[in-house]
């Protein structure tokens, strides 16, 4: 070889590598891009969080509280850390592959066997409020939120063999067409209903809104059939009256902290006042908790801003399990004039109920009568997972303005002792055992209420919050 | 011509880093392309989110197809993350306890009596008893699953009794069953039994819902198996209250028994009459070395020998260097004492079987046999009861056997937890399933220990 012909090779070989590099770099990037999209770099299933309200989460424990629950725990004895739960979790599931005397552990299974050991994962952390939902348990969920409220707007009750219209929902479909309690239900789409279950009345009732549903009843002897056109219905979160005419005692029941709940309060509250409210019943009984933002609006409009300076308008503390710390004040909310205030609550008082009750209490702009609230002083958030299933996890603690602990204890097996943790009202009253809990109109055996009403005539007829203590402890 | 190679290496180099580095870039740029399914579902989950509708919509793109296609164990991790960054009690939760929760739940979910999660001081308890040193109330204990018109119980029975033990001291015997521990009913079958008895009787709400309390109250304050084991065989100096129920007997006994440790010496041998009297009364690695040196050493002359393995519980397949390894040790005595051949067959799996076959051990002892059992005999010690009547003639002498044909593996995981686990399933050469339990050849009623050794001698004709 001579060195021109050298040189020749060098010249011709830049001249080609620049293209042929850019071409290589330009096939890889398109290999990539196409690897890409067939087998996507696997990020981990990562979620958007979605905040549970209560109402939900009791609909979960329902669906959750079939399966069974022994995590197979018994006296605990710790011992050194163990570097990793999830290669525990991978040698145990190999172990069982290779070595189990039984049916072949094949994808499904292993999938079933994984959701398994996720549950007793959370299991041992004891919170009844922490769970595992597998896809079917969440699209059922799904199934369940969704449908509730999309019907003929009717409560119904078991007549034997029959199902029997209990209470028509005010404004509802049913309502309209005409049906009456005690109607009993006899066909639906023209098919006997005679002998079923009332559960599968209901499913047949149900339906998506705008549909149509042919319902036969007989009233009386009467037999009739109705064309019902289903709908959204909503049963009201808010129901108001005047509980004492005589005295202008108002009575406010709010049953739920959802969207709706700031509106119709704030109606119901003008309401009253229009009829020269004197003094004021908020009705928190049975009132399993819904939205933190509500329950801080809620809260703000019963407490003046800027009346107590060591508690400097906190409503609640929130210790996020992230280490985060928030402090939520009370809100700019129109301001109602300071009538003497009632707030009833009782064992079914939970969650946002007792962040609105606990911030009334520390504040003392009202009097809490009734029972130790339920204790439930934990936030909940859900995340979905890429596999269909989800996770609902406590993931902060909140405590009331004066920072005092209202969850409840458990038992070693997570299991809530009453008597333990939530808001102690200032006055305990345990309700009379023949109350009827039905939309609270049984006066003649709310005793809670009785006492509530009391108090309040006690107080607008010139006495302290102490001297009406006293006269309604006394008796 | 260095310089030449030199530029060529280079030039190589710049083309697998361009095309490395394209490669990454473009599958980076692909994994993230809007019109892909990952992207949309992102995509989805932000609006849903944003939209401030507390539980959202179903997510439209998890389909079962692309749910399906998720490895189980990432869900796994994924839920431990968050746990571990999220939840509000986070650093008091330890991974041993995550863990043990976890596994807990995998092994119980499999609904086999025969498969159990360990944790760690249980585990020890148990590998220590299968090595014959027993804590608790010392004795093998065993969960008898019992048909009764449809209804499905399990009862925690008490398989055998070691010599010296709290148990037998406390007078408990083999077959009893344990109903109570400390004043808690073991829950012994499923509630919804009891449910729907209740739903039967259509009770008028007040008294139905009384009777729901009480029987919520009788499901909450029982003790699972799980839960009732520990205070059974683990740990010692501590009363434990038992209530027991015996077969023959009606009213139920009550006994305090306070646990302690008990040492089991799993060989005894000894002369009677110029018959070899070797008892057994478990099998693991301890056993093999004491049984194969006292058959190495036997006395010229005899007659036969009695190989007693009534209350023998048997023992479970393990690793050698667990030194709890039964399974060999039952298979090394009947090599020990035939001339080997077919002993059975050992069922892996449903349906996938396979012949067991022993060799003869070197200087196998070739002297006529005699088999005790009783309904202590379980498991592996029926397996080798069996054997020895097939391949070496042996009498079997006594009563009908306990009847358990589950072969276990005793494993034990990095962090001191462990497994028992269903292994196996063991047939007899007939085919007989080893549950069956054993028919002896000569019959001797329970109870009665001297007459079947005197049996025993005289089919030896000493």
């Amino acid at each position: 070889m001579t060195d021109n012909h050298e040189l020749v090779r060098t010249i011709r070989s830049r001249m080609l590598i620049l293209p042929v590099i850019f071409g290589m770099v330009f096939m890889s990037v398109l290999v990539g891009y196409g690897s890409g999209v067939l087998w996507p770099i696997h990020t981990h299933p990562v979620s958007h969080p979605i905040q549970l309200t209560d109402a939900q989460l009791t609909k979960l424990e329902k669906i959750l509280s079939s399966s069974s629950q022994d995590s197979g725990s018994g006296a605990t004895s710790p011992t050194s850390d163990s570097d990793d739960p999830v290669s525990d979790y991978k040698s145990a599931l190999l172990l069982l592959k290779k070595e189990y005397y039984g049916a072949p552990i094949d994808v499904k299974k292993e999938r079933t066997l994984t959701y398994e050991s996720i549950r007793g994962l959370l299991a041992s952390l004891r919170d009844q409020f922490t769970s595992f939902l597998d896809p079917d348990e969440w699209s059922q969920f799904h199934a369940t939120t969704r449908g509730d409220f999309e019907g003929i707007g009717a409560l119904l009750e078991q007549a034997g063999a029959f199902t029997k219209i209990a209470r028509p929902i005010e404004g509802g479909p049913a309502e309209k067409a005409g049906l009456l309690a005690e109607d009993v239900v006899v066909k639906v789409d023209g098919q006997s209903i005679k002998g079923k279950d009332i559960n599968d009345v209901v499913h047949l009732i149900k339906g998506k809104r705008g549909t149509k549903v042919l319902v036969g009843i007989l009233r009386g002897k009467k037999e009739m059939s109705f064309s019902i056109t289903r709908a959204l219905v909503e049963p009201a979160v808010v129901q108001h009256w005047m509980e004492d005419k005589q005295s202008k005692i108002g009575h406010i029941v709010l049953k739920e902290f959802n969207e709706k709940s700031v509106d119709q309060l704030q109606h119901a509250y003008d309401d009253l006042a229009k009829q020269n409210m004197k003094g004021l019943v908020l009705d928190l009984r049975y009132n399993p908790g819904g939205l933190l933002e509500v329950a801080i609006q809620v809260a703000s409009m019963f407490i003046p801003k800027d009346q107590n300076e060591t508690l400097n308008n906190v409503v609640v503390f929130i210790h996020e399990g992230s280490g985060q710390e928030q402090v939520r004040t009370l809100m700019d909310m129109p301001s109602h004039p300071s009538i003497p205030l009632v707030v009833l609550v009782n064992d079914g008082s939970a969650s946002a109920s007792e962040i609105v009750s606990g911030a009334i209490k520390d504040y003392g702009v009202g009097t809490l009568i009734g029972e130790r609230t339920f204790g439930k002083g934990k936030v909940q958030t859900l995340f979905p997972l890429d596999d269909g299933s989800a996770l609902r996890l406590t993931t902060a603690l909140y405590f009331p303005p004066k920072h005092k602990d209202i969850n409840f204890e458990h038992d070693e097996d997570g299991a809530r002792i009453p008597g333990t943790g939530g808001i102690v009202p200032d006055i305990e009253i345990k309700q009379n055992p023949k109350w009827k809990v039905e939309d609270f109109k049984d006066k003649v055996n709310d005793l809670q209420l009785q006492k509530a009403v009391q108090f309040l005539k006690s107080r607008l007829s010139g006495l302290t919050t102490a001297q009406a203590t006293q006269s309604l402890t006394k008796q | 011509m260095l310089d030449r190679s030199f530029k060529r290496f280079l030039i190589l180099v710049i083309c697998i880093a361009a095309m490395t580095g394209g490669y990454v870039w473009g599958r980076s740029l692909g994994s993230a392309a809007p019109f892909q399914r990952h992207g949309l579902r992102d995509l989805s989950r932000m609006l849903t989110a944003s939209n401030g509708g507390p539980a959202g919509e179903a997510d439209p793109s998890i389909t079962r197809d692309t749910a399906s296609k998720i490895p189980p164990d990432e869900v796994f991790e994924v839920v431990l993350e968050h746990v571990q960054r999220e939840y509000v009690a986070a650093n008091s939760d330890s991974n041993q306890k995550l863990s043990d929760g976890a596994l807990g739940r995998l092994f119980a979910s499999l609904g086999d009596l025969k498969t159990n999660f360990l944790e760690p001081g249980l585990c020890k308890s148990v590998q220590g008893a299968l090595k014959g040193q027993f804590e608790g109330i010392g004795a093998r204990l065993v969960v008898v699953k019992t048909m009764k018109e449809d209804v499905e119980y399990h009862q925690l029975t008490i398989l055998d009794v070691m010599p010296a033990s709290p148990a037998e001291k406390a007078g408990l015997k083999s077959g009893d069953r344990i109903t109570e521990v400390n004043g808690h009913w073991i829950i012994a079958y499923s509630p919804r039994i009891d449910l729907i008895k209740l739903e039967k009787q259509h009770l008028p709400d007040a008294e139905l819902n009384t009777e729901f309390n009480k029987l919520q109250q009788k499901f909450v304050k029982g003790y699972t198996l799980s839960k009732a084991l520990p205070y059974l065989i683990s740990g010692s100096g501590k009363v434990v209250n038992l209530t027991i129920e015996r077969v023959g007997q009606a009213a139920p006994i009550k006994a305090a028994i306070t646990t302690a440790d008990t040492v089991v010496d799993p060989v005894d041998f000894h002369v009677v009459n110029n018959v070899g009297l070797l008892k057994i009364r478990q099998f693991n690695p301890q056993a093999t070395e004491e049984f194969q040196q006292a058959l190495e050493k036997l006395p010229s002359g005899l007659k036969g020998i009695i190989v007693d393995l009534r209350s023998n519980p048997g023992g479970e397949r393990a690793d050698p260097t667990l030194g709890v390894d039964g399974y060999s040790s039952a298979l090394k005595l009947v090599a020990a004492l035939s001339k080997g051949g077919n002993i059975g067959t050992i069922e892996h799996r449903p349906n996938v079987k396979e012949p067991l076959v022993v060799k003869s051990a070197k200087g196998a002892v070739n002297l006529p046999l005699v088999v005790l059992v009783d309904h202590g005999t379980a498991n592996i010690s029926e397996l080798v009861a069996s054997a020895l009547h097939d391949v070496s003639k042996a009498k079997i002498v006594g009563t009908h056997s306990f009847g358990d044909s589950i072969l276990q593996l005793f494993s034990l995981l990095k962090n001191g937890s462990g497994i028992e686990m269903a292994h196996a399933k063991l047939f007899t050469n007939a085919g007989v399933d080893l549950d069956k339990g054993l028919q002896p050849d000569m019959l001797v009623p329970d109870g009665q220990g001297e007459l079947a050794v005197q049996k025993a001698l005289s089919v030896l004709g000493a």
